[in-house]
């Protein structure tokens, strides 16, 4: 068989294809590791990766062990899913995650834990991926319904060394006897953060570097919560996205002022008041601003007293009389 | 004609359909339009570029099992075979294929400057140099992937795994399919 039967056949003199084929055939026999391995690696993609390191991997023993011995090509973005229709599957699912893993040493990976059915986590699959937590370089939680609260909590208990984004999902209260008992915020050790998405749904709380975070997801039940994470200081945030999903006012006690000196992008989604909220936020570089408000808080004094923001180049007046105004929108009850 | 200027500032005037192999390049004059700036390629040597952009003449053979032939037409017996062919139980099979002489030229060239080739290409996005298709073939296999079996076929390469290692593979294919 003619290898060349693979190829375009048209115009065969400037097929460049005939190089590749030369190529891949020379890697076969004599190219040094280091070429074969540049090889396997331009041929994946991030979509197709475990399929194209496998395919690889699988051919032969001495493709395994130039495959299993370059950590590079085992650290695109994974996907592991936490579900497993059965033990044997799952513990299987643990051994397999953890060589995955350990063939990346001592590169940094990039994981997201999701749930393709809603039901039991299997723990082993969890704790596989959590041995390599000093190697995480960014972490999405997507489990169904909402990520469980001792999830969260186990989380925390690694360390997250290489951590930069955390993507905790839409955390679930924790309704245990010993959360009842103990307020205090689950403190992660997560030195390199810098990207956190939260949606808490419960009154668990965490305790991040938030002085260090640039980019904040976080959406509550309460301002409280909010003014209760901000007030201690976030000055190097440059995009925010705050959402307040409670009607609840914001406690006397927590009315302190917040400063974002670096803040440019900020999406604020309240049901509740939004004054409070205003009062107390300085953001002299920030050059966009979306709204998201509850239509019996549209004509707020605070709203009154701002600039027009540069995302609504067509304002004149603030609040704006555009419609649609692209830096403003109604709440939808 | 482009004109091309490389990482060590040499000047390439070059056809522009030879260039138009490279996605990257190709992108960069249709952003431009015509005209006669040069194209700076600040990832690209000039002897690497060379190595890129020379067009190609005419057909010759190759052993595709490792070693070109002088001429035309002709297929010879690899003098070094590598440890996996010597358990090919087709030992006497040889398998040809055409390849333009500035090809073998082309590939006539050492691993170092192989490696730079390959990572040329990849900046340049030049996908026919980059292999991508001899492991993967989008027409037939889910994901684009050829299967190893296929893979082995095609390149005459003997699946000497153990069972012990068969077994840890089909582990691995399940929890792939399960992920």
């Amino acid at each position: 068989m003619a290898v060349s039967t693979d190829l375009e056949g048209t115009e065969r003199t400037k097929n460049w294809s005939d190089i590749a084929q030369f190529i891949q055939e020379a890697g076969i026999y004599g190219l040094a590791v280091e070429l074969l391995a540049l090889i396997f690696e331009l041929t994946m993609t991030d979509e197709t990766h475990v399929a194209d390191v496998h395919r690889v991997s699988q051919v032969c023993t001495q493709w395994r062990r130039i495959a299993h011995g370059t950590p590079r090509l085992w650290i695109r973005p994974l996907r592991v899913n936490l579900y497993s229709a059965s033990n044997a599957k799952g513990d299987n699912a643990a051994v397999c995650l953890r060589a995955w893993l350990a063939r990346s040493a001592p590169l940094c990976v990039r994981v997201s834990f999701k749930q393709a059915l809603p039901g039991t986590i299997h723990r082993g699959v969890m704790e596989a991926a959590l041995a390599a937590a000093p190697r995480l370089r960014a972490v999405q939680l997507q489990t169904m319904p909402t990520t469980p609260a001792w999830l969260v909590k186990r989380l925390a208990q690694c360390a997250l060394d290489s951590l930069e984004e955390l993507d905790l999902g839409m955390v679930a209260a924790d309704l245990t006897a010993e959360a009842e008992a103990d307020a205090e915020p689950t403190p992660f050790a997560v030195p390199a953060l810098r990207t956190l998405h939260m949606i808490n749904l419960g009154t668990l709380q965490i305790s991040v570097p938030w002085p260090q975070l640039t980019e904040l997801t976080f959406e509550c039940d309460s301002l409280d919560i909010i003014f209760e994470v901000l007030r201690q200081g976030a000055p190097h945030l440059v995009t925010a996205s705050i959402a307040v999903l409670g009607e609840s006012e914001l406690s006397p006690e927590h009315c302190v002022p917040v400063h974002f000196g670096h803040l440019r992008t900020l999406s604020l989604r309240f049901r509740a008041d939004l004054s409070p909220f205003l009062d107390h936020l300085t953001a002299p570089l920030l050059t966009t601003l979306r709204l998201t408000l509850h239509l019996a808080h549209w004509d707020c004094e605070p709203l009154a007293a701002c600039s027009p923001p540069a995302s609504c180049p067509g304002c004149t007046t603030w609040p704006c009389t555009t419609e649609p105004c692209p830096a403003v929108t109604f709440w939808q009850t | 004609m482009v004109l091309l200027v490389t990482s060590d500032n040499e000047q390439f005037q070059t056809e522009k359909d030879i260039v138009e192999r490279s996605v990257l390049i190709k992108n960069m004059l249709e952003d431009v339009g015509e005209s006669d700036q040069p194209i700076p390629l600040p990832n690209v040597s000039s002897s690497v570029l060379k190595k890129v952009t020379q067009p190609s003449t005419g057909p010759t053979e190759i052993d595709v099992r490792g070693r070109y032939l002088s001429t035309a037409s002709t297929t010879v017996e690899s003098p070094s075979r590598p440890p996996i062919l010597e358990q090919s139980q087709d030992e006497t099979r040889k398998r040809t294929t055409d390849i333009s002489e500035w090809d073998q030229k082309f590939i006539t060239v050492d691993q170092e400057m192989l490696f730079e080739i390959i990572l040329a290409a990849n900046y340049l996005d030049i996908k026919s140099l980059l292999c991508r298709r001899w492991l993967q073939d989008g027409s037939q296999h889910d994901q684009g992937a050829r299967p190893p079996e296929e893979i082995r076929k095609l390149f005459n390469i003997v699946n000497d795994f153990t069972p012990e290692e068969e077994a840890q593979i089909k582990k691995e294919n399940e929890w792939a399919e399960d992920r």
